[in-house]
C-alpha cells in the first residue's frame, strides 16, 4: 500500500472528496482560465472570471454527482460565469484610456488576438457561436459533448456553429478582398 | 473559400495564441477560497438532546464542564439550535445550519460581539442562523444555552488545544497570514503568540502530558503537510519536530 493509498483511507470521506475535488480544480486550472480567456478576449478579466467560476465550484462541490463529469461540470460554470461578465459589460459605460497609455501594454493577449485577422472575427461572433467555435476547435470536442457541456439540444449546437462559420468566412472572406 | 478552410484557419489560430497561464495571485485566491469555513455541525454539547451547529466556524474547545469556547471567522454565521433527536444527517457538509427542518433554534448570537459586549438574547424562537459579525470574534457558550461575547480575535484559528494552566491555544491564521494566539480565561483577552514555522489550516493539535502542543499536518498554502511542531508554553514557541511519513489533514470538523 501506497502512502497515498493509506491516507485516503485513513481521511473522512468528506475531507478526501474534497482533495480529490481541490486537486482536479487545480490540475484544470489553465483549461478553466483558456476557455474564459477565448471567451471574454481579455487577460485580467479571464482570471477574475476564472476565480469566481472555481471558487463558485467549490462552494458548489457536492451537487457534482459524478467526478467523472468534473471537466463538463466546470466549463458550464465558467461558461456561464463569462456570459454574465458579458451582460455586466455591456450596463458598463466604457471609459476612454489616457493616449498615453499602450494597451498593449495592459493586455498583451488581448492585442495578440485582435493581430489576427481570424481572431478580430472571432470577436465579432455572438457570444454562443464563439463559445461552440473554442469547444470545437480549441478544446476538439465533439458536437455530443458540447452539448452536454452547454445544456444546449444537438442541434442547436450544430446550428450555431454552422452560422458561426458562415459569419467567420464572410468576415475573412472580406478581410481578403481589402487586402487585395 | 470554404468550411475547411475557416476550420483550418481556427485551428492554426488556437495552436499559435496560447492562453495565458493561471498566475499565481489566482491560484492563492483559490486555495484561500477553499479555506473559507463552510457551514458544518461540530459536535454535541454534553447534555441530551441539545446540539451546536455553526458556520463559518473556524475552532472550538471546552474550557470546563459546559463551558465552550468558539471562535467563528468573519463571513460566517453563528446559529445554534437544539436538535431532538440529534440528526445523524448533520454531519453532511451540504446541510447548512439551521436548514434542518428538525432544528429548532435556543439561543441565537445576532450582532458583531464586539459591538454588543457581554451581551446575547437568551432565547431567540427564530432565525436559528443569523448574519455574522462584521469581524472575527470569540464566544463562549454556557450551559444555560446562551452565547457570551468576548473579546474579538484578530486571526482566523482552525485549531484550539486547552493548556495545563486553563488558556486555551489558538493556531491556524488565516491565508494571509500565519498566526496564533494565547486565549487567557481569567482575563478574557487574547494574546499573539508564534508564529508556528508553517501555515497550517486544519492540522491537529493535541496536548501533550508534558504540557507542551503538537501541531500536525493539515493544508500548507498549496497541499497537505507532513510537518509537525511543538508549542511550548514556557518559552511561548513553536518548534519544528520530526516529519510524518505521509501528509494528513484534522479528521474532525
Amino acid at each position: 500500500m501506497t502512502s497515498e493509498e493509506a491516507l485516503a483511507i485513513e481521511m473522512e470521506p468528506a475531507v478526501r472528496d474534497d482533495l480529490d475535488f481541490a486537486r482536479r480544480s487545480d490540475a484544470y486550472l489553465s483549461r478553466a482560465l483558456g476557455l474564459a480567456y477565448y471567451i471574454l478576449g481579455d487577460t485580467h478579466e479571464a482570471e477574475d472570471a476564472t476565480q469566481e467560476a472555481m471558487t463558485r465550484a467549490w462552494k458548489a462541490r457536492r451537487s457534482l454527482r459524478q467526478i467523472e463529469s468534473f471537466d463538463a461540470w466546470i466549463d458550464r460554470i465558467v461558461v456561464n460565469t463569462c456570459r454574465e461578465r458579458m451582460r455586466h459589460r455591456r450596463n458598463v459605460r466604457e471609459i476612454a484610456l489616457p493616449e498615453d497609455v499602450e494597451p498593449e501594454a495592459i493586455d498583451r493577449y488581448g492585442a495578440l488576438l485582435t493581430r489576427d485577422s481570424i481572431g478580430r472575427a472571432l470577436g465579432e461572433l455572438t457570444l454562443d457561436q464563439r463559445t461552440v467555435v473554442i469547444l470545437r476547435y480549441w478544446r476538439d470536442l465533439s458536437l455530443e459533448q458540447i452539448a452536454e457541456r452547454l445544456g444546449w439540444p444537438l442541434g442547436t449546437v450544430k446550428s450555431r456553429l454552422h452560422y458561426a462559420l458562415a459569419a467567420l468566412r464572410e468576415r475573412l472572406e472580406r478581410d481578403e478582398s481589402e487586402v487585395l | 473559400m470554404s468550411d475547411r478552410d475557416v476550420e483550418r484557419n481556427l485551428s492554426d489560430f488556437f495552436r499559435n495564441t496560447a492562453p495565458p497561464e493561471p498566475s499565481v495571485r489566482l491560484r492563492e485566491a483559490l486555495t484561500a477560497a477553499r479555506h473559507e469555513p463552510a457551514g458544518r455541525r461540530v459536535g454535541a454539547m454534553r447534555r441530551p438532546g441539545l446540539a451546536l451547529s455553526l458556520a463559518g466556524l473556524a475552532a472550538s474547545i471546552v474550557l470546563a464542564v459546559g463551558l465552550l469556547v468558539v471562535v467563528a471567522n468573519r463571513g460566517g454565521r453563528y446559529g445554534v439550535a437544539g436538535a431532538s433527536p440529534t440528526p445523524a444527517a448533520g454531519e453532511s457538509a451540504s446541510a447548512g445550519p439551521g436548514e434542518s427542518p428538525s432544528e429548532t433554534p435556543i439561543a441565537s448570537l445576532g450582532e458583531s460581539p464586539s459591538a454588543s459586549p457581554g451581551a446575547s438574547p437568551g432565547a431567540s424562537p427564530s432565525p436559528s442562523v443569523v448574519p455574522s459579525p462584521t469581524r472575527d470574534a470569540a464566544v463562549t457558550f454556557g450551559p444555560a444555552g446562551i452565547f457570551k461575547a468576548i473579546a474579538p480575535t484578530e486571526i482566523n484559528p482552525t485549531m484550539s488545544e486547552l493548556l495545563p494552566d486553563g488558556r486555551v491555544l489558538l493556531v491556524g491564521g488565516d491565508i494571509s497570514g500565519n498566526a496564533s494566539q494565547l486565549y487567557d480565561p481569567a482575563t478574557g483577552k487574547f494574546m499573539a503568540i508564534g508564529p508556528a514555522a508553517e501555515y497550517h489550516w486544519r492540522g491537529t493539535l493535541t496536548r501533550l502530558s508534558d504540557g507542551r502542543a503538537l501541531l500536525v499536518g493539515g493544508f500548507g498554502l498549496s497541499d497537505q503537510l507532513a510537518t509537525a511542531e511543538i508549542y511550548d508554553p514556557a518559552t511561548g514557541k513553536f518548534t519544528p519536530t520530526d516529519s510524518l511519513a505521509a501528509p494528513r489533514v484534522s479528521r474532525s470538523g
